[in-house]
């Protein structure tokens, strides 16, 4: 167990039934590690789920989507003053094991440590991919730096990003952030990391017309307001 | 379209964008909303510096007056900016009443604890 106090932030709209799963998997992995799950105003039965399991929690009374979701996580990690906190989405798609060496790089002194595919593999031809390398190049041109999994939602941050997450307004849990931090100096770091398909939910951005919107906001977001 | 009609369009679309930009880098815009406003903007500068854009649009709807046309394509551009607008009031409108009943009975709960 490191000195640094993390808290995981679990993100949770609508996953009865994969949130057990995804706590099991920190208690086993990361014993003695704090973590919230934010239940995004969910309409089945997670926040009964929650309640009876005594997992610690906030619920959201509306659902405000998955930036307002992560954001309160992070004002949360800030008045209780954690030193690091990490997104973790509660959908199985992320592993707790590898947490801990992400922890170490902020030990190491950076501020925003990306739990990242590719470090050292490739990305395949999909669709998806081919979307996430326009990203990778654009933040490329943009920053200098080479991330190579933008869209990765496991992100840590140290305390100063808690903080800027937390209260300032467009900094939404996605690349066009990282891009804008970058470019104010922001170090950051990729950890090598597997992920699972997801075990339950579908994607935020499944159907051609939501993805299309997805890389356009992103591309102008990344070009013109970073 | 004139020459100096032209200049003129090119100029205003040109510091509409830097408005807008400025705007948002002072965080008084969503990226969300931000987005639908520097396409916007950036339509404006493409169909001025290219205005045979909206001869040929204006020509395919079959408007004999160029600026008759131009009037009817942007009127319809504001009143879908407006409609969009309308549904995020009324999310926001929703959400609002939701939160303000949900902190009340929340501290009613507090009182009576």
């Amino acid at each position: 167990m490191s000195e640094v106090r993390t808290l995981i932030i679990i993100p949770a709209y609508n996953e009865q039934d994969s949130i057990e799963k995804t706590v099991a998997d920190i208690e086993q992995n990361l014993p003695g590690f704090d973590y919230l799950i934010v239940n995004d105003g969910s309409t089945d039965r997670t926040g009964e789920l929650l309640d009876e399991r005594g997992y610690s929690h906030i619920d959201l009374p509306v659902n405000l989507g998955l930036s307002g979701a992560v954001q309160g996580g992070y004002k949360y990690a800030y008045q209780m003053g954690y030193d690091c906190a990490v997104q973790f989405d509660g959908d199985g798609q992320h592993q707790a094991r590898y947490i801990m060496d992400m922890v170490k790089e902020i030990e190491n002194g950076y501020d925003i440590v990306i739990g990242s595919r590719f470090v050292n593999k490739k990305k395949d031809h999909s669709l998806r991919m081919i979307g996430a390398r326009i990203l990778t190049v654009l933040i490329r041109l943009r920053t200098g730096t080479r991330v190579a999994d933008p869209t990765s939602g496991m992100r840590l941050l140290n305390r100063k990003m808690i903080h800027d997450y937390a209260y300032n307004m467009n900094r939404q849990p996605e690349p066009d952030t990282l891009a804008y931090q970058l470019r104010r100096g922001a170090k950051i770091k990729e950890v090598q990391v597997e992920m699972n398909e997801r075990t339950a939910g579908v994607s935020l951005y499944k159907g051609l017309w939501p993805a299309a919107k997805y890389m356009i906001s992103m591309i102008i977001s990344i070009i013109f307001l970073s | 379209m004139g020459l100096r009609l032209q200049f003129f369009m090119i100029a205003i679309s040109v510091l509409v964008f830097l408005a807008i930009v400025h705007f948002i880098r002072k965080s008084r815009l969503t990226t969300q909303m931000a987005v639908i406003w520097i396409l916007w903007a950036l339509g404006l500068v493409i169909i001025s510096i290219f205005p045979q854009i909206i001869y040929s649009l204006v020509k395919l709807l079959g408007i004999t007056t160029t600026m008759n046309g131009l009037f009817i394509i942007m009127i319809f551009i504001v009143y879908c900016l407006v409609f969009f607008l309308y549904l995020k009031v009324s999310i926001l409108e929703t959400k609002l009443n939701a939160l303000v009943q949900e902190q009340a009975i929340r501290s009613k709960e507090d009182t009576e604890r």
